[in-house]
């Protein structure tokens, strides 16, 4: 199964779901993924960097954390990245709306991660990537309008992103 | 083409304005203008009107020709202009009304990987080299047809190509990133320098314009290209690309001067070339577009009107065209519009330089370059017949059409005297036949010289000799046919030509007759035609982009039948032919993908191992990804029609290949696809086919490496549950692989093992089971499809074995499996679903039901109703399969509380629910009682549901549950619900009214005739009515309630409502169901037990003289019944004096009334075979073919059922009837004649017939002589042993009386003797 036909099946899914009625409610497949902020996209073009993808992407909300793969050694792009978006509900829009569309040549595929696993502590790590790899990116949201956004959310329980919410990063 | 005309007419209405002020005013020509009432009208009321009638039969001198090439504009003259339309809020001009309605393409549902074969120009390639043409002889380098080393040669030259212009874009890359250029610059750069993925558009090679800088910048020798080898006389712009290596920017030297690193000549081109406006290269940048996906390319190019697909006012002004003077640009551009800007990349190269400028192989090829040659793309071809259509609609009315209409005594007023018609250039300029008008410029011409006089436009796409009409989209291949010409002084080939091209289009388009005598036609004369012509022609419409699914059948068709009449001829094309088939395997449509591999198997006997090896063979490595996949599967049909053991050595050969890892990926794909076509038929081979690709387990490629697990687990599929000794090899590399690999390559080991587990035997797989189990648990959560898939396949796989526990599986597996897979996700793709419902059932076989169903029954009040539905199915199947013995009240009480939820809640009623609710109520049986009467209440509630789905899913329930119903004692219920159901007979949908009737009848079925509510009596004659309903659920569903009835309660219903119900079904007896057919002729019998026979036997015999055929066969059956349960003594006399009545059919019906009787009554036949012989008798001695064949199946039923007693005497005399039917040519009678034949035997014995067959065996007419033999045969067959004694006796040689001893002897030795007689049979014969 090519990455093409697994952002078909995403997409198929959407169309399913359109005809039922049930897109937009709590029957949505979206649903399962609630407690995650962070979606995976893949099939990105190795020239590919973290800005490049978080300008695309931050148009379906506020992104707080990127991890683009590269190889360890030469440091080149892996091709896929996992995102994680201050709103939840920004996943789905990225996952309706970007899956199987052609970026820079090449069609991406976005879905949602039900658990992101932060990558592993490495030797090499600074402070400043450690930092990144804990904290995610985006400056921090001040403590009231985090206080907000989670209003906001109110009905997103137990959500395990809160305890990815970036605080203010000082270097 | 037409906002061009607008503009065209808009002008010239400004023009006419101007020219119509100059001219009131010098020459006082108006009319009405005195008599303008200013109290009424305003003073310049009448500025906007014309105040002149337009015509065109003025004595003006001004020019001659104006008048006589008036006509030719006709259609496009006409039409609302430009003005109107821009005053039209919201005019989409492609929209199409019709789109709905029209066929779709196949293109259209092609997806994006299937569209490639299209974008690959030149893929049909040339001819190529027979080397079995000239026998065993050294093949003649000569020789037409390039040949395999050339062929491997050109790909070796190209892969180096690729390979140096990678090299090459490396290093310009690494330069550039030390001089720090810009991102974009350096992805685009190294964008190349990756192996293209399959998704991208293909740079075409040649004109890449980042190889082409830096190293081939003074090259002006694309000359080497393979398509410029061998365009074919038929011409198709699939043969040849003619463009790309023309492109002017090759040509122009002064611009090869300037080798910057960063922009190369070729960006530069289309601003130079605008300088030159006038010149011929106007267009050309347009050429350069092909397969250029490079965005900052594409920017620099569009500044060009031509590449902008929206043309601009620019183009459209006539005044454009005037000041342009001769130029022939603007014309070709109009021409260019006709087959409108394409968007297929690869076509782009316009049609400009080839108008402007045919040169090279195009211009040697084509005697006139027709533009039409271009193919439209299916929306623009859609606009473009819209807009036909509404002109065709909207024109004005012919002189001719207008005598037609009138009444006589109409006459045409000439115009006013002091009318002048206006002359303007702009009317002029529409008036000169510009090829705008037209479909191209070149067509215009003849066709609107033949038919100025009939005004239909659409007969210009009429070829003359009874053809079929062309659609538009045809015209690019059967232009040719709409040119007149004298096929006599056509040179032999074009003759032909036209000969194929006339019969591919009555196969294409023409009427089923016509379309079934092409199709012979060109079968017969297939080798006269010869294998080139006619591929030349097929196979560019195969790949015509708005090629229909019908037409493609029938083109297949066509190729499949000529491939048998070629044979060998077709060696040369096998390539052509595979390029344009093999994309037929990957269709989504399964007949489409049998159609192929039928193609190309008969295509591979046709050409032979060798031949089908070294064409397809250069394809196996094939840079594009695409080509390999197709050619795997090609090669696996191969190995399906010519056999395994054949290809083994080249498949061995193929999967070691060291040179690329591309031809050993697809070599272990031909296996996979191998296994997969042909199934167990690898047995045989299965140890070499494994032993071939078992080193690519441990290949250093990813990609070769998840292909061969692929392959072993598709061979493993294919041989279970046999050969595991054959993968005793790849157990160890798998299970390495297992431990080792991640992601999708593991997922291809998994699946590979799980297919081996099922071959194992139960020690093995316990230990691999427990082994896999945990990876798989780890595997659980991955978020990968693919891996979901395989991972829930192989878990059912180890589950059904018995290494695993009930135990293990509770504790270890069930919990994360729940976790990961029960969700509303899995339930949403269809094939998830599937097989999450398929693993989780396997489980609970393992574990017990009661285990699964605790953990998913709360799920049945889930949000989602697919889930619900999926969680229903689940526990239906498991249910159905394990009982309801390990469920205790609780988990009782929650299912059928869940299920009705989930039944009330349901928002599409499917079935899933249905039988959901049927099996569980089913299986708990008695248990249910208690949920019985709520389970009513729903049902009744539901039952007046508005919603017909609702009612009719109510009723099925009633249908499914009556049993159970039964059980628990609930009549009382039952009596409620019938006389609800009883109520609701009056409903109007059909499909709910059939239910509520299925329903009734499942409550009759189980409560019995007696206790019914509402009683019998009362039903009945409800049910009389609704027999009349057309709709077949209705039929079936009442027709079966009533004949139950008739069985089994007929008495409580009086004989004169059984006999109303007679005439209804013989009605039914015309039904197209055959269920319902049977049902109504078994009611027949029921009702004629209950009432007598002799009233229906009258209804029936009356029914016999009916003209419809299935009427009567029906009525003859059901007299058989009749008289089969009502004994025939009841029904013989009536059956038998009908046949008194002078008439065929009644005759004929009689006759094979009795032939079912005799089949159905079986030995009772011996009461009856003296009456009815005279009856027969008469039969046989008819002139009528029909009552002698039926007579005959008669006879031979009625023998069958005498057979033993004693009734050899009537029998010989029918054989004496039957035999002269020996030479009938119908085959009809031949059947029935042979059958009464086979019947004799069996009652007379074979020797009986023997001696009549005797006669004939060796008579000297060979006529004769067959279809003795073919008696002889079939005697033969059935009773070879019994023949012995039959057979005559011919005296042996020496026996003969001899005088002389010596002579004796000597004849002996001359000549051969006959003495077959066997003396000791004579002790038992």
């Amino acid at each position: 199964m090519n990455s093409i036909t697994k952002a078909r099946l995403v997409n198929e899914l959407n169309e399913k779901e359109l005809q039922t009625g049930s897109a937009n409610t709590h029957k949505s497949w979206h649903h399962v993924y609630r407690e995650s902020a962070w979606i995976y996209v893949g099939g990105i073009d190795f020239e590919l960097t973290e800005g490049d993808i978080i300008c695309v992407f931050s148009q379906w909300g506020e992104i707080v954390n990127i991890n683009l793969l590269r190889d360890k050694k030469t440091g080149k792009s892996k091709g896929f990245a996992f995102i994680c978006y201050e709103d939840q509900r920004s996943t789905i829009l990225a996952v309706d709306n970007f899956n199987g569309i052609k970026l820079a040549g090449r069609a991406i595929r976005v879905d949602h991660v039900k658990d992101y696993k932060p990558p592993k502590e490495h030797e090499k790590d600074d402070d400043l990537i450690k930092t990144l790899k804990e904290l995610g990116c985006a400056p921090g949201v001040e403590l009231s309008s985090s206080s907000s956004s989670s209003s906001r959310r109110k009905d997103e329980k137990n959500s395990t992103y809160i305890k990815q919410e970036p605080k203010r990063f000082k270097k | 083409m037409s906002s061009k005309h607008d503009a065209i007419e808009a002008q010239s209405k400004a023009m006419r304005d101007e020219r119509r002020r100059e001219d009131d005013e010098a020459r006082g020509t108006r009319f009405g203008d005195q008599i303008l009432d200013t109290d009424v009208y305003e003073e310049n009321a009448r500025t906007g009107y014309f105040n002149y009638v337009p015509g065109n039969n003025d004595d003006d001198d001004e020019d001659d020709d104006y008048a006589s090439s008036l006509p030719n504009v006709k259609p496009k003259a006409y039409g609302p202009t430009a003005d109107i339309l821009q005053n039209i809020p919201n005019i989409d001009r492609n929209y199409d009304p019709l789109a709905e309605h029209r066929r779709p393409t196949i293109a259209d549902r092609e997806n994006e990987y299937q569209k490639k074969r299209r974008m690959i120009p030149g893929r049909i390639s040339p001819e190529r080299l027979d080397y079995f043409a000239e026998g065993g002889k050294t093949p003649d380098p000569q020789a037409k047809g390039r040949s395999y080393a050339e062929i491997m040669g050109e790909i070796a030259i190209r892969n180096a190509k690729t390979d140096t212009r990678n090299q090459l874009a490396e290093r310009a890359k690494a330069a550039e990133g030390q001089s720090s250029t810009t991102a974009n610059g350096g992805a685009s750069a190294s964008g190349e320098k990756r192996r293209r993925r399959w998704d991208q558009t293909a740079p075409a090679d040649d004109n890449d314009p980042k190889a082409k800088k830096i190293a081939y910048d003074e090259a002006v020798t694309p000359a080497h290209r393979m398509w410029d080898a061998t365009p074919a006389p038929g011409q198709s712009s699939f043969d040849e690309t003619p463009v790309a290596s023309r492109t002017p920017g090759a040509e122009t030297p002064h611009h090869s001067a300037t080798p910057s690193n960063k922009r190369n000549r070729w960006d530069e081109t289309p601003r130079t070339e605008r300088e030159t406006t006038n010149s011929g290269w106007a267009e050309t940048p347009k050429t350069d577009r092909g397969g250029m996906d490079d965005v900052d390319y594409i920017i620099r190019s569009t500044p060009t009107p031509s590449t902008d697909k929206r043309r601009s006012r620019w183009d459209e002004t006539p005044a454009n065209a005037t000041t342009n003077g001769g130029s022939f640009t603007p014309v070709a551009k109009e021409i260019g519009v006709a087959s409108t800007p394409r968007t297929s990349g690869s076509f782009t190269p316009g049609m400009t330089p080839i108008i402007a400028t045919p040169v090279g192989t195009r211009a040697a090829n084509m005697a006139t370059p027709t533009p039409s040659q271009i193919p439209m793309t299916p929306e623009q071809m859609q606009a473009y017949r819209w807009e036909r259509e509404i002109d065709e609609r909207n024109r004005p009315l012919s002189d001719e059409e207008l005598d037609a209409m009138f009444p006589p005594g109409y006459k045409i007023l000439p115009p006013p005297a002091s009318y002048i018609p206006i002359r303007t250039p702009a009317r002029k300029l529409t008036a000169t036949p510009t090829p705008q008008s037209t479909f191209s410029g070149f067509h215009i011409q003849e066709s609107a010289h033949g038919q100025s006089a009939q005004s239909n436009q659409l007969q210009e796409y009429q070829p003359s000799g009874n053809l079929p009409l062309l659609k538009p989209d045809d015209l690019q291949y059967f232009d040719k046919l709409l040119q007149e010409v004298d096929e006599e002084s056509l040179t032999p080939e074009e003759q032909k030509e036209r000969k194929i091209m006339k019969l591919l289009l009555k196969i294409k388009n023409g009427t089923p007759p016509m379309r079934k005598a092409a199709l012979r036609q060109i079968t017969d004369k297939a080798r006269e035609f010869g294998a080139g012509p006619l591929f030349n022609q097929i196979l560019p419409l195969l790949m015509s982009p708005t090629l229909e699914d019908q037409e493609r059948h029938l083109l297949v068709k066509v190729i499949d039948r000529i491939l048998y009449k070629l044979d060998d001829l077709v060696r040369p094309y096998v390539h052509k032919i595979c390029v344009v088939i093999e994309p037929l395997l990957i269709d989504e449509d399964y007949y489409a993908r049998v159609e192929g591999r039928e193609i190309i198997s008969n295509l591979a006997k046709a050409a032979g191992l060798a031949t089908m090896i070294s064409t397809m063979r250069p394809d196996i490595d094939n840079l594009d990804e695409y080509v390999r996949n197709t050619t795997a599967r090609a090669f696996a049909v191969v190995a399906s029609a010519l056999g395994i053991p054949a290809l083994l050595p080249f498949l061995k050969a193929v999967c070691k290949s060291k040179k690329s890892w591309q031809a050993r990926h697809t070599g272990i794909k031909i296996i996979q696809q191998i296994a997969i076509l042909l199934g167990c038929a690898i047995l045989p081979h299965l140890k070499s086919l494994v032993e071939i690709i078992e080193h690519g387990l441990i290949d250093e490629q990813q990609k070769v490496r998840t292909i061969t697990a692929l392959g072993i687990a598709a061979l493993a599929e294919a041989a279970a549950p046999y050969g595991i000794e054959s993968f005793d090899t790849v157990l160890k590399p798998l299970w390495n692989g297992i431990k080792q690999h991640r992601g999708k390559g593991l997922a291809a080991f998994l699946k590979a093992i799980g297919y081996l587990i099922p071959l194992m035997d139960a020690e093995y797989a316990c230990y691999y089971t427990r082994e896999v189990m945990i990876i798989l648990i780890r595997e659980f959560q991955s978020p990968d499809e693919e891996m979901k898939k395989i991972v829930l396949k192989v878990v059912k796989q180890c589950t059904a074995t018995d290494g695993v526990e009930a135990k293990y599986i509770k504790e270890e597996v069930l919990p994360s499996f729940f976790k990961y897979f029960w969700n509303q996700r899995m339930a949403l793709d269809r094939r998830n679903y599937r097989q999450l419902v398929d693993t989780t059932v396997e489980m609970a076989n393992k574990v017990g039901s009661s285990e699964i169903i605790n953990r998913i029954v709360d799920d049945l009040k889930d949000e989602s109703e697919q889930y619900r539905k999926m969680v229903i199915e689940t526990i239906e199947k498991i249910m159905t399969n394990l009982g309801s013995a390990d469920i205790d009240s609780r988990l009782e009480e929650q299912l059928i509380d869940g299920i009705l939820y989930a039944f009330q809640e349901q928002t599409t009623e499917d079935t899933v629910m249905l039988n959901g609710f049927g099996a569980v109520v089913n299986s708990l049986g008695k248990r249910c009682k208690a949920y019985l009467p709520q389970i009513c209440g729903t049902i009744l509630w539901r039952l007046n549901n508005k919603a017909a789905k609702v009612r009719q899913q109510a009723a099925d329930l009633i249908q499914k549950i009556a049993n159970v119903m039964k059980l628990c004692s609930e009549e009382k219920l039952m009596g409620q619900l019938g006389l609800v159901l009883y109520e609701y007979l009056g409903e109007e949908y059909p499909e709910v009214l059939g239910s509520i009737l299925g329903a009734l009848k499942g409550i009759v079925n189980v409560i019995g005739m007696t206790n019914m509510t509402p009683p019998i009596k009362d039903l009945l004659p409800r049910l009389t009515p609704i027999l009349k309903n057309r709709h077949e659920k209705v039929q079936e569903n009442c027709i079966d309630l009533v004949g139950r009835i008739a069985e089994l309660g007929a008495e409580h219903v009086p004989a004169r409502e059984w006999m109303r119900i007679c005439f209804e079904l013989l009605e039914l007896l015309k039904a197209h169901k055959k269920s319902i057919r049977r049902a109504a002729i078994n009611t027949f019998g029921y009702i004629a037990k209950a009432i007598g026979p002799h009233d229906v036997l009258a209804t029936l015999l009356n029914n016999l003289k009916v003209q419809e055929r299935q009427l009567r066969v029906c009525t003859t059956v059901a007299i058989a019944i009749v008289s089969e349960t009502c004994s025939p003594f009841t029904v013989l006399p009536g059956l038998m004096n009908e046949y008194r009545v002078p008439e065929l059919n009644v005759q004929n019906g009689v006759l094979k009334a009795l032939a079912f009787m005799f089949e159905y009554i079986g030995e009772m036949s011996k009461d009856y075979i003296y009456a009815v012989t005279p009856l027969l008798e008469d039969a046989m001695m008819d002139r009528d073919l029909v009552h002698r064949q039926t007579a005959m199946t008669a006879i031979g039923h009625m023998s069958l059922g005498v057979f033993g007693f004693g009734c050899e005497d009537a029998l010989c005399h029918l054989l004496n009837h039957v035999w002269p039917n020996i030479f009938e040519t119908s085959p009809h009678v031949i059947q029935a004649f042979i059958s009464a034949i086979e019947g004799l035997r069996v009652g007379l014995g074979p020797g009986r017939v023997l001696y009549y067959t005797l006669q004939g065996l060796f008579h000297p007419a060979r006529r004769v002589r067959d279809v003795y033999w073919k008696v002889y045969n079939t005697l033969y067959i059935g009773a070879q042993d019994t023949l012995v004694t039959g057979y005559p006796r011919i005296v042996d040689d020496n026996i003969r009386p001899t005088i002389d001893e010596n002579e004796s002897l000597q004849k002996r030795i001359e000549k051969p003797r006959n003495d077959y007689a066997r003396y000791e049979l004579d002790y038992i014969i």
